[in-house]
C-alpha cells in the first residue's frame, strides 16, 4: 500500500517506449485531477509516468493544417497564448475558466481531456473548434476528432499504451464567431453546472448560419457534441423561435443528471438557456 | 444598590486603528498552530468512522489492524475506558460502543508512527454492522414509528421548551387587527475554518494530561473533556496555541478528548487532526432549524404579540443543542417592543452530523425567519420596512416580559445609518422603475434586516459570569496579559494590548498578551457567546487600574511626591506640575522586586455584568449585560432567466458599543457579513437518502471566494455601554446575523419571491420565478 | 517503498532530501525542511493555504509530488523576508491593513499576492479578485485582503 513507481522520460520515444512497456502506468501531467483522486482513494499504490520533464510536450506551434497545442501546454499558458487568444479565443476564455491560478499553473490541455470529466471546461471549445486529438504509441500517431475521443466517464479511446501528444485546431473560416458559457454556482474555483460552447460560420452580412457546432459539458457522462445541427443552416438566428429550437434541439441530445450542483430540471433549462444567450452573443443580438 | 456607570474617556489608543500584535509572525510565517505542533516521541492519531447513518455495532476486528507496521495501538468502543459526556446532555461516548448514530461517528482509533501506518491500520480494521433504518429529516424525528436514536429520549425529543411571558397571547392574536403567518426553514451551515479541528495530548503516568488544542474555551471546557475521560478536573491542563478560526466550531467537541484517550493508551504523545473531509462529516455545523411565526399586529404597525414553534436539528448528539434552540425562540424579543411572547421548541435527534455552536448561535436562524417575516408584515400592512421596525424598536432601558433589559442600545441609529449609507430609499424607489421593464431580465433588488445579539450569556454556570484578568509587570517594567478569552483571529490579543497601552502610557512592545494555557489563566468561560470584549476588557479595565495605582504609589514613595500630584506618561511616573520629576517603569518594577524580593508588581481585576442574573426555571430574567445591535443591508441583482442573484455591495451598520480596535470589529463585520452572505446563497452541507455527506470538501460545499464576495462596508454608530469599563459591546456574532435576511429581502425587492427555506440557489429562485408567472396567468385566465 | 534523491533550491538554498515517491511538496516542506509556514488547509488543492511559488508560479504543494520539484526553485512563506527581518511589501502590506485574522490562509494568500503583483503590477479590482480566486479567507470576507493588495502595489511600485 501507498507506494508510487515513478518514472521521468527524457523524451516523447522514452516515454512512449515506456508506456508501452508498462500498461499499468498511468501519465502523470498537470496532477490537479489525478493525485486528487488518489488522494480521495485513500492513497493507494500506483505507476506513474510523469511527461512534465519532456518539453515538447508543451509546445504550441503552426502546423500547415492548423495550430498545434501539446498536451502538457499548462490551461496557464493556454489561456496567455496570444495566437490562441486571436484564433481561438473562446478556447483562451475557457481556459481561464478552469479552476484558480494555482490549479492553472499546475493543470494540462491534455490532461483536461484525457480525464475525461464531462464538465472539464477546455473540451468544449476544443470540440467546436473541431480540434483533433493527436495520439501517440510505438506503432506511430494517429488522430482522433476530440468529439469522438470521449467513450464514457473518465474513459476516452486511447488503448493502452497509448498517450496523448496534443491537439491540432484547424484555423477557423472568417466568417466565425463563437462564444461560450460556464454557468456554476459560485464565481470562483468551481466546475460547470452547464457548459456550453457555439461556433458558427455566418452568411456575409446576414444573421444566418453556413454551419452551427455546439458543445455541451456537464450534462451527461461524457462532453456532449451536438449532432445534427445541419438542419439548422441557413436559418434566421435572429428569430427567437429558431433560438429556441436550436437550444431544445441541443438539449435532447443531453443527458443530465441531479447531483450537488444542480438538480436535472434545472440544468435541463440551463442548457436550453445557455445555448440561446451563446448564440445571442455569438453574433451580438442582445 | 445604583449600578456603576462607566464613563467615556479621552483615548488616545481606544478606538484607533491598530494591526494585530501578532500579525507579523502569522505573515511570515513563523506562527505555530496546533496542527504544527510536534513534540518528542509524538505519534499520529487516526479515527475510523461509520459508513452508515444509523447502525448496530455487532463485532470490531482489530487483529489485522494492530500487525500493521507502526501501529502502537488500536482502539474500540469496548476496549477503552471512557465515559458518556456532553457540554449539556451526556450522551455521547468518544468512540461508539453499541451503535453508531451517524456517517462518520468514531467506532474505532489507532495510533502510529505516521499518518500512513494510521491510514493502512485503519483500512484493517473489520467492523461489523447492522445497518438500522435512519432519520434524515428533522421533520420525520418526533413520527410514530420513527426509529428511536437514544433510548434517554423517546421520540426522539431530546428537550421540549415552552416559554411564555407576558400578556396571553392567545388572547392578543383573538383581538389583533391583523395575524400574520409564516414558515421558514435553515440549512446545515459549517464553520469552514481553514484549519481543520486539532489537538495534540499528552498522558502522563500520574494522569495527568496535556492537551494543545485549538479551542476556544480552555477553562469551561476542561470539566466536560476531564468527564469523557474519566479524570479529575485537575488533572487536565490545556494550553491554547493560535489555531485557524473557530467561529463556534471549536468549544468542547469530541476531537480534543478522543486524542487524548488515544494518547493514554499509545503510552506516548499522540497528535490528532482531522482531515478536510472527516471535519465536513463531523464538526459541529450550525443546527438547521424549521420556524413557524405567527405575529400579531394593529392597525398602525404595533407589534402585539409573537408565537414561534421551532424544530431544531441537532443531529446525532446532543452538543450545546438546547442553549442553542432557546436562543433561537427569545433572544431577538429584546430587540422589539412586543409585550405578549410564547415559544415553543422541539429539539430533536437525527442521524446527521452532531450540530452545535456557530456564530449566531440560534440566533442567526431566528433573525432569517423573524426579519423576513417583518418584511412580510410590512408589506401587507402598507407600511414601510424600516417605519414598522422604528415604531417597534425598544431603545434604552427597555425591559422586555422575559426580564431582560437593554441598557445602551443605538438600533434605530443603525438602522437610519445603514439606510442612508445605502441609498435605500432612493433605490428602491429607482429599482421599481428598472425592473418594470419587463424586457430587463436583470432585477434590481436592496433589503436590510436589523439585528441584535448578546455580549455574554448567563445561562452556562449559574453561580458564575464574567471574566478575570491579571496583570503581571516583571522587574523590567513589560507588563503580561493573562486571560483565559483566547485569540482565535478575531484580535482580542490585540484589544488588550490597546487597552493596557491606553491606561498605562506604555508601548505596544513592552505589553506581552499570553494565550491561555489552564494552569496558568485565571478561570473564565472562554470565547463564545460574544463575550471576550465586553468581559475581558471589563476585568482589565480594573486589574488597570490597580496596576496603575500601585506604580503611582511607588513612584510617589521614590519621587517623594503626593500621589495625587502623579500621572503615567510614556512609561513614566510623572509630576503633573514639573514633567522633569518623573520614575520609570523600569524603576519602579526594580524597586518593587528588590522590596518585595522577587514580587512582581500585580494587577488583578474581576467584572460581572451588573443587572445581569442565571435566568429561572421558566428562562425569566436579563442574561446579558451588554446588548449590541446592528443593521445590515444588501443591494443585489437577480437573473430572472436562471434565478442566480448576484450581490454588488453590503452594509454592516453597528452599534458595538465603543470599538476597540476599530480594524479589528471592521474585519469582524466583514468577516460575518461573508459568512452570512454565504450562508444565505451557496452553503448547505447535503446529505442523500442513504445519510452520506455529498459535499464534504471546498469544491462541493461552497464558501464565498475572493472572486465572490461583495464589497462590504463596516460603520460603527457612536455608543458607550456603560456597565464595562471601557464602553465596548460585542460584535463576533452581532456581525453575521443580519446578512441573509437582508438579502432575502433585497431578492423579494428585486423579484417578488421569498426562498423561504435556505440557501437561496438560483434553482429555487428559478422555480418560485415560474411558480409566481404561472400563479399570475392563472389569475389573468380566471378574470 | 520507492525513494528518490531530490535537488532543489528552496528559498534560494539548495537542498538535496531523500524523499519517498509518494510524498507531496507540501509535506517534505513541512516534515523534511521544518518549513511550517506552508498550511494545510484540505489537502486537495481546494484551500490555497499550502500555495508555495514553484518556478516563479503559484501551485498548491498539496498536489504536487516531492519527486515533481527536483531541480525546481520554490520560494515559500520563509523565503520573503530579508535578511535584517524586514518584511516584503506584501507581507508589511498585509499586517497593515489588517488582513490577517486567524493567519492560517496568511501564507498562501501572500504568496497568491506575490505572482498577482508580479503579473499585474497595478491590478484592477477584477484581477486582484481572480488572482486569489484560489485561497479561501473564512476570517476577513476578503475585503482587507483586497485593501492589502493594493498598498503592497503601491509600495512596490514606489520600490
Amino acid at each position: 500500500m501507498n507506494n508510487i513507481k515513478y518514472f521521468l522520460p527524457k523524451s516523447l520515444e522514452e516515454a512512449v517506449k515506456y508506456l508501452s512497456d508498462n500498461n499499468d502506468a498511468k501519465v502523470l501531467a498537470g496532477g490537479t485531477d489525478l493525485i486528487v483522486k488518489w488522494k480521495k482513494t485513500g492513497c493507494p499504490d500506483m505507476h506513474l509516468m510523469d511527461i512534465r520533464g519532456i518539453n515538447k510536450f508543451a509546445e504550441m506551434n503552426d502546423l500547415s493544417e492548423g495550430f498545434f497545442i501539446g498536451a502538457g501546454a499548462t490551461i496557464e499558458q493556454v489561456e496567455s497564448c496570444e495566437k490562441i487568444k486571436a484564433d481561438f479565443p473562446i478556447l483562451s476564455e475557457a481556459a481561464r475558466n478552469v479552476g484558480s491560478v494555482q490549479v492553472r499553473n499546475l493543470a494540462t490541455i491534455g490532461g483536461n481531456s484525457c480525464n475525461a470529466a464531462p464538465s472539464a471546461d477546455t473540451v468544449l471549445p476544443l470540440i467546436v473548434y473541431e480540434a483533433e486529438a493527436v495520439i501517440v504509441s510505438v506503432s506511430g500517431e494517429k488522430r482522433c476528432t476530440l468529439k469522438d475521443f470521449f467513450v464514457g466517464p473518465g474513459k476516452t479511446v486511447m488503448r493502452p499504451g497509448e498517450m496523448l501528444k496534443g491537439f491540432v485546431l484547424p484555423k477557423p473560416k472568417p466568417c466565425t464567431v463563437v462564444s461560450f458559457a460556464k454557468h456554476s454556482r459560485r464565481a470562483g474555483m468551481d466546475l460547470a453546472t452547464v457548459g456550453v460552447a457555439v461556433k458558427i460560420c455566418l452568411k456575409k452580412g446576414e444573421k444566418s448560419a453556413e454551419e452551427i457546432s455546439v458543445a455541451l459539458g456537464a450534462v451527461g457522462p461524457v462532453p456532449v457534441s451536438v449532432k445534427g445541427l445541419e438542419k439548422f443552416n441557413g436559418a434566421d438566428l435572429s428569430s427567437d423561435n429558431v433560438l429556441k429550437e436550436i437550444a431544445e434541439f441541443s438539449f435532447e441530445q443531453a443527458s443530465p443528471i441531479t447531483d450537488v450542483r444542480g438538480s436535472k430540471d434545472y440544468r435541463s433549462k440551463m442548457i436550453v438557456q445557455n445555448v440561446k444567450d451563446c448564440i445571442c452573443k455569438a453574433i451580438k443580438i442582445d | 444598590m445604583a449600578m456603576t456607570r462607566y464613563e467615556k474617556g479621552d483615548y488616545k489608543i481606544i478606538g484607533t486603528k491598530r494591526p494585530y500584535v501578532d500579525a507579523k509572525e502569522k505573515v511570515t510565517g513563523r506562527t505555530v498552530y496546533v496542527s504544527d505542533i510536534h513534540l518528542p516521541g509524538m505519534l499520529y492519531g487516526k479515527a475510523l468512522r461509520s459508513p452508515y447513518p444509523h447502525a448496530k455495532i455487532l463485532n470490531v476486528d482489530i487483529s489485522e489492524a494492530l500487525k500493521v507496521p507502526g501501529i502502537k495501538t488500536v482502539l474500540t468502543g469496548k476496549n477503552v475506558e471512557q465515559y458518556k459526556w456532553g457540554p449539556i446532555t451526556k450522551d455521547e461516548y468518544l468512540i461508539a460502543v453499541d451503535k453508531a448514530n451517524y456517517t462518520g461517528d468514531e467506532v474505532a482509533a489507532v495510533a502510529g508512527i505516521d499518518e500512513e501506518a494510521c491510514d493502512e491500520a485503519i483500512s484493517k480494521i473489520r467492523v461489523e454492522y447492522e445497518p438500522l433504518p435512519a432519520i434524515l429529516s428533522m421533520h420525520d424525528a418526533m413520527k410514530d414509528g420513527a426509529p428511536l436514536i437514544h433510548e434517554s429520549a423517546p421520540k426522539n425529543i431530546c428537550n421540549h421548551f415552552d416559554i411564555h411571558h407576558g400578556l396571553d397571547t392567545d388572547e392578543v392574536f383573538k383581538n389583533a387587527y391583523y395575524v400574520h403567518e409564516g414558515e421558514y426553514e435553515t440549512s446545515l451551515h459549517y464553520q469552514g475554518y481553514i484549519e481543520p479541528m486539532a489537538g495534540v495530548s499528552v498522558w502522563d503516568a500520574h494522569n495527568n494530561v496535556t492537551m494543545y488544542a485549538g479551542i476556544q474555551t480552555p477553562t469551561w471546557s476542561r470539566n466536560d473533556y476531564a468527564v469523557a475521560l474519566g479524570i479529575p478536573v485537575e488533572n487536565l491542563r490545556i494550553v491554547q496555541p493560535p489555531f485557524g478560526g473557530g467561529f463556534g466550531g471549536k468549544l468542547s467537541q469530541p476531537v480534543h478528548p478522543l486524542g487524548a484517550l488515544i494518547a493514554k493508551y499509545a503510552k506516548q504523545p499522540v497528535r490528532l487532526v482531522l482531515d478536510r473531509v472527516e471535519d465536513f462529516q463531523c464538526a459541529l455545523p450550525r443546527l438547521p432549524m424549521y420556524f413557524k411565526i405567527k405575529t400579531a399586529w394593529d392597525k398602525e404597525g404595533k407589534y402585539l404579540g409573537k408565537y414561534t414553534y421551532i424544530i431544531a436539528d441537532q443531529g446525532a448528539y446532543a452538543s450545546y443543542g438546547a442553549s442553542i434552540a432557546l436562543t433561537a425562540m427569545y433572544r431577538i424579543d429584546i430587540m422589539y417592543k412586543c409585550q405578549a411572547l410564547r415559544s415553543v421548541c422541539d429539539l430533536v435527534y437525527t442521524n446527521k452530523v452532531p450540530t452545535g455552536c456557530y456564530r449566531g448561535f440560534g440566533n442567526a436562524q431566528k433573525h432569517f425567519a423573524h426579519e423576513t417575516h417583518l418584511d412580510e408584515v410590512a408589506e401587507v400592512l402598507n407600511i414601510a420596512p424600516d417605519e414598522l421596525r422604528l415604531r417597534n424598536f425598544s431603545g434604552e432601558n427597555y425591559k422586555n416580559p422575559h426580564g431582560w433589559n437593554t441598557n445602551s442600545n443605538a438600533v434605530s441609529d443603525c438602522m437610519k445609518r445603514g439606510l442612508e449609507a445605502s441609498e435605500y430609499h432612493d433605490k428602491r424607489k429607482k429599482f421599481f422603475v428598472v425592473n418594470s421593464d419587463e424586457k430587463n431580465h436583470i432585477k434590481k433588488g436592496i433589503g436590510f434586516a436589523a439585528c441584535v445579539h448578546v455580549s455574554g450569556n448567563r445561562s452556562f454556570i449559574k453561580p458564575f459570569e464574567g471574566a478575570a484578568a491579571l496583570l503581571r509587570m516583571n522587574e523590567q517594567g513589560k507588563v503580561y496579559v493573562f486571560s483565559n478569552e483566547p485569540d482565535m483571529g478575531q484580535g482580542i490579543r490585540t484589544v488588550h494590548s490597546m487597552c493596557v497601552q491606553e491606561v498605562l502610557s506604555i508601548s505596544e512592545e513592552h505589553v506581552c498578551t499570553t494565550t491561555p494555557d489552564t494552569d496558568i489563566v485565571p478561570f473564565g468561560l472562554g470565547c463564545f457567546a460574544s463575550r471576550g470584549t465586553y468581559m475581558s476588557t471589563g476585568a482589565l479595565h480594573m486589574a488597570l487600574n490597580d496596576m496603575k495605582s500601585k506604580l503611582i504609589k511607588i513612584g510617589s514613595e521614590i519621587l517623594g511626591l503626593p500621589e495625587g500630584e502623579l500621572e503615567l506618561e510614556n512609561e513614566f511616573v510623572v509630576s503633573k506640575t514639573d514633567p522633569e520629576k518623573k520614575a520609570s517603569y523600569a524603576d519602579i518594577a526594580w524597586k518593587h522586586v528588590c522590596d518585595y524580593p522577587g514580587q512582581h508588581i500585580l494587577g488583578i481585576g474581576y467584572f460581572t455584568p451588573e443587572g445581569v442574573e442565571y435566568p429561572d426555571a421558566t428562562k425569566y430574567n436579563n442574561i446579558s449585560g451588554g446588548y449590541a445591535f446592528g443593521c445590515q443591508v444588501a443591494e443585489l441583482e437577480v437573473n430572472t432567466k436562471t434565478g442566480q442573484v448576484k450581490v454588488n455591495e453590503m452594509w454592516g451598520i453597528h452599534d458595538s458599543g465603543q470599538p476597540i480596535n476599530l480594524l479589528a470589529i471592521e474585519g469582524q463585520v466583514h468577516g460575518g457579513m461573508a459568512q452570512g452572505y454565504g450562508w444565505a446563497l451557496m452553503e448547505n452541507l447535503a446529505y442523500n437518502d442513504k445519510g452520506k455527506l455529498m459535499n464534504p470538501s471546498f469544491l462541493d460545499y461552497q464558501m464565498p471566494t475572493a472572486a465572490d464576495i461583495p464589497k462590504i462596508n463596516a460603520e460603527f454608530v457612536d455608543s458607550f455601554e456603560w456597565t464595562t469599563g471601557f464602553g465596548a459591546k460585542s460584535i463576533g456574532e452581532a456581525s453575521l446575523i443580519g446578512a441573509a435576511p437582508a438579502i432575502q429581502n433585497a431578492v423579494y425587492n428585486a423579484v417578488g419571491v421569498r426562498i423561504n427555506t435556505m440557501p437561496i440557489t438560483a434553482e429555487k429562485v428559478l422555480k418560485a420565478l415560474e411558480e409566481k408567472k404561472r400563479h399570475q396567468n392563472q389569475k389573468t385566465s380566471v378574470e | 517503498m520507492d525513494m528518490k534523491t531530490i535537488s532543489f533550491s528552496v528559498n534560494g538554498k539548495p537542498q538535496k532530501v531523500h524523499v519517498r515517491t509518494n510524498w507531496t511538496l507540501s509535506s517534505v516542506l513541512r516534515e523534511q525542511l521544518g518549513l511550517l509556514g506552508t498550511k494545510i488547509g484540505c489537502g486537495e488543492g481546494e484551500c490555497g493555504a499550502c500555495s508555495v511559488l514553484m518556478n516563479g508560479k503559484t501551485v498548491t504543494s498539496c498536489l504536487v509530488l516531492a519527486v515533481q520539484a527536483d531541480g525546481a526553485e520554490i520560494i515559500t512563506i520563509e523565503g520573503l523576508e530579508n535578511m535584517d527581518g524586514t518584511l516584503h511589501p506584501v507581507q508589511e502590506a498585509f499586517v497593515e491593513a489588517g488582513a490577517v485574522q486567524c493567519g492560517y490562509c496568511t501564507p498562501g494568500m501572500v504568496m497568491s499576492t506575490i505572482a498577482l503583483l508580479e503579473k499585474h503590477p497595478e491590478p484592477t479590482e477584477e484581477e486582484v479578485r481572480e488572482g486569489l480566486t484560489g485561497n479561501l479567507c473564512r476570517c476577513t470576507g476578503y475585503q482587507k485582503i483586497f485593501e492589502a493588495v493594493q498598498i503592497a502595489s503601491k509600495k512596490m511600485r514606489r520600490g
